[in-house]
């Protein structure tokens, strides 16, 4: 089974959308607005939680994006370079709390490499497609510590790389593995007990 | 490294625990086929592959979230002075 994941062409695309709106062209820049606003909403109301922080967070980074279009060279994809803006604007408000969460998460996160995770492919097909789990996946997703939660929602629900999420938070490529590995295991296993219904 | 694998498999199921790691980014796409072949072999690799693709394609479903129209409104209001003028 493939997951569908974000095109070269697309990548081709935004990068020619961003050199015209460089160059002034005011629609092009509103069909990249178009084409990620979503995307980057179901981050920032992830990370954020309050409404008018997300919706600052978004605004925020398009605004940025939208005034430094100019800088953007094309070298990374222009969904990397919109999401960095957009995850310095959220740091930016919460610094803080990522070091805290960073700490606890270190001390909390132990052990998950000898625990046995459940086989979701198991689920019932039933199951798989309940509201109940879809709620279930949001908790988990949302009881996740933020270093990890942004790591997951940038990989597994945004699909950027590795290298494109490590590049977005400034950290290395082993470390968004890491993350992405515990925060993995952490959703299985709070799902864990819908494999029995 | 799973004991049912064996030596042999043990290097390959090292990989696929990397390969893992890219379920979701189209690493997938580019699997070798000799670690096809090691996934219809090993069933720990098998089941693990199968349960981060199915945790990837029901994340996806459930946690993403189109803005709302509100938002967006506010959005072009900024970006470009357009949209509800009264919020």
């Amino acid at each position: 089974m493939e997951i569908e994941t974000p095109s070269a062409l697309q990548k081709v695309e935004d990068n020619d959308l961003a050199r015209r709106a460089a160059e002034g062209d005011r629609r092009a820049f509103d069909r990249l607005v178009h084409r990620w606003r979503d995307r980057l909403w179901s981050v920032a109301s992830r990370m954020c939680r309050d409404y008018d922080d997300a919706q600052d967070v978004l605004v925020g980074a398009f605004s940025r994006a939208y005034s430094r279009i100019h800088q953007f060279r094309g070298d990374a994809s222009f969904g990397t370079w919109l999401f960095r803006i957009a995850a310095n604007e959220c740091m930016g408000l919460r610094r803080s709390e990522l070091r805290k969460a960073e700490r606890l998460e270190r001390e909390t996160d132990r052990g998950l490499e000898t625990r046995e995770l459940p086989d979701l492919s198991l689920l019932p097909e039933e199951a798989a497609l309940s509201s109940d789990l879809m709620d279930a996946i949001n908790r988990a997703a949302g009881s996740l510590s933020e270093p990890l939660r942004i790591v997951f929602l940038l990989r597994d629900v945004e699909g950027f790389s590795n290298e494109e999420v490590a590049e977005i938070l400034g950290i290395s490529v082993p470390a968004v593995k890491s993350r992405l590995h515990r925060a993995r295991a952490a959703v299985r296993t709070e799902l864990e007990h819908y494999l029995a219904s | 490294m799973h004991p049912e694998s064996g030596e042999q498999a043990a290097v390959d199921c090292g990989r696929v625990r990397e390969m893992l790691l890219e379920i979701g980014s189209g690493g997938e796409a580019a699997l070798a086929e000799s670690l096809q072949r090691h996934l219809d072999e090993c069933p720990a690799c098998s089941r693990e592959f199968r349960s981060v693709e199915t945790l990837v394609r029901l994340a996806r479903r459930a946690l993403h979230t189109p803005v709302p129209e509100e938002v967006c409104r506010h959005l072009d209001q900024v970006l470009f002075g357009e949209g509800d003028h009264g919020g």
